[in-house]
């Protein structure tokens, strides 16, 4: 019979972080290390060889199948992909790379199509209908309903986290209610 | 469109079909350092790192973008990661509420950090792009429905300076 302290460990989250070596990746990992509700991060990373993490950490091809396939099986709940070769003149310069880096289909291919996944894209994707002195609007997916508020989701994972800018959120119910994690 | 942008988007149409898949269009992010050894910081550094030293630099008066802190990303991405992309899938606009260029962001450092404002010179990226990748001249966005959604409300330019050299 689980106690009240593995029962709670079950229903935390397991993420990976894709680009955990880069600005938003550092910033990320430092949060999700006290995130109460989150079990364990993995940071995959490309090729910076003395990267520092407050977890796991996995230096991956992306776009090797291979190495993909490895994540695929570390049971994961979430994925947050922001690895990208970010600057647009490199991008220029060797496009074959920039498409094997910033559009790693063998990622897809690899996890589960249910897997939640977060994709950090960027405003450029706009570019191709911006009018100077226009406020770009939401752009939208076919087939995807209006986002449900998930404000009050959030509020019920970490009583103690506020946006730095932002509203502060409420005390949490007394127990969590999230899912049970898959063994 | 440039080969960045158009990368991303392949990713972003690839991703289309999954159910729980969210996708966050970030403009520029700004911020304190990273914990740990960084290849790039964040433009904030820059302009300070430049400042300090005592030396002027050029920055674009005709590039706007929503600028976006770093710890409001951070938050976004937290809220999607606990449950919110399940049920919220979708594609997302993430910037911030002001429509701003990178020599107003100079000027913000300048200024909080007791600078000379004339090391902050204007330039016209129109004048010198030549060479230049192709970059929409204002990327300026509505990021009213992730506000909507996460219940979070984005820094302002000067509130990131604040807070990233507090």
């Amino acid at each position: 019979m689980p106690n009240k302290e593995t029962e709670y460990r079950r229903e935390m989250v397991r993420v990976v972080v894709t680009g955990a070596s880069g600005y938003l990746g550092q910033h990320l990992l430092a949060a999700l290390a006290k995130d109460g509700l989150v079990g364990s991060v993995v940071a995959v990373y490309g090729s910076m060889p003395d990267f520092v993490a407050p977890c796991e950490t996995r230096s991956i091809d992306l776009s090797d199948s291979g190495a993909c396939a490895s994540l695929a099986a570390l049971e994961l709940d979430v994925v947050v992909h922001l690895a990208a070769m970010s600057s647009p003149a490199a991008c220029e310069q060797d496009v074959d790379r920039a498409r094997a880096i910033n559009c790693p289909t063998p990622l897809l291919d690899a996890l589960p199509p249910d897997l939640p996944f977060i994709f950090l894209s960027t405003d450029q994707a706009h570019a191709a209908r911006a009018p100077r002195g226009a406020i770009l609007s939401q752009p939208a997916w076919p087939g995807h309903a209006r986002g449900r508020a998930i404000a009050q989701l959030a509020t019920r994972t970490d009583p103690a986290r506020r946006c730095t800018t932002g509203r502060p959120t409420a005390p949490p119910p007394p127990t969590p209610s999230r899912r049970p994690r898959r063994r | 469109m440039n080969a960045y942008g158009r990368t991303k988007l392949d990713f972003e149409q690839a991703l289309a079909q999954r159910r729980h898949a969210v996708v966050l269009r970030s403009s520029l992010i700004l911020g304190p350092p990273t914990p740990e050894k960084c290849r790039k910081q964040s433009f904030l550094q820059f302009c300070d790192g430049k400042f300090a030293d005592g030396c002027a630099a050029d920055f674009y008066v005709d590039e706007y973008r929503s600028v976006v802190h770093v710890a409001d990303v951070v938050e976004v991405i937290r809220r999607f990661v606990h449950g919110g992309a399940t049920k919220a899938p979708g594609v997302y606009n993430m910037g911030g509420p002001e429509r701003v260029n990178r020599y107003e962001v100079a000027l913000a450092v300048c200024r909080h950090r007791g600078y000379d404002v004339t090391l902050a010179r204007r330039a016209h990226r129109s004048a010198i792009s030549a060479n230049l990748v192709p970059s929409p001249p204002d990327i300026t966005m509505d990021s009213s429905r992730v506000a909507e959604v996460t219940g979070l409300s984005f820094a302002t330019l000067d509130e990131m300076v604040r807070r990233s050299f507090a």
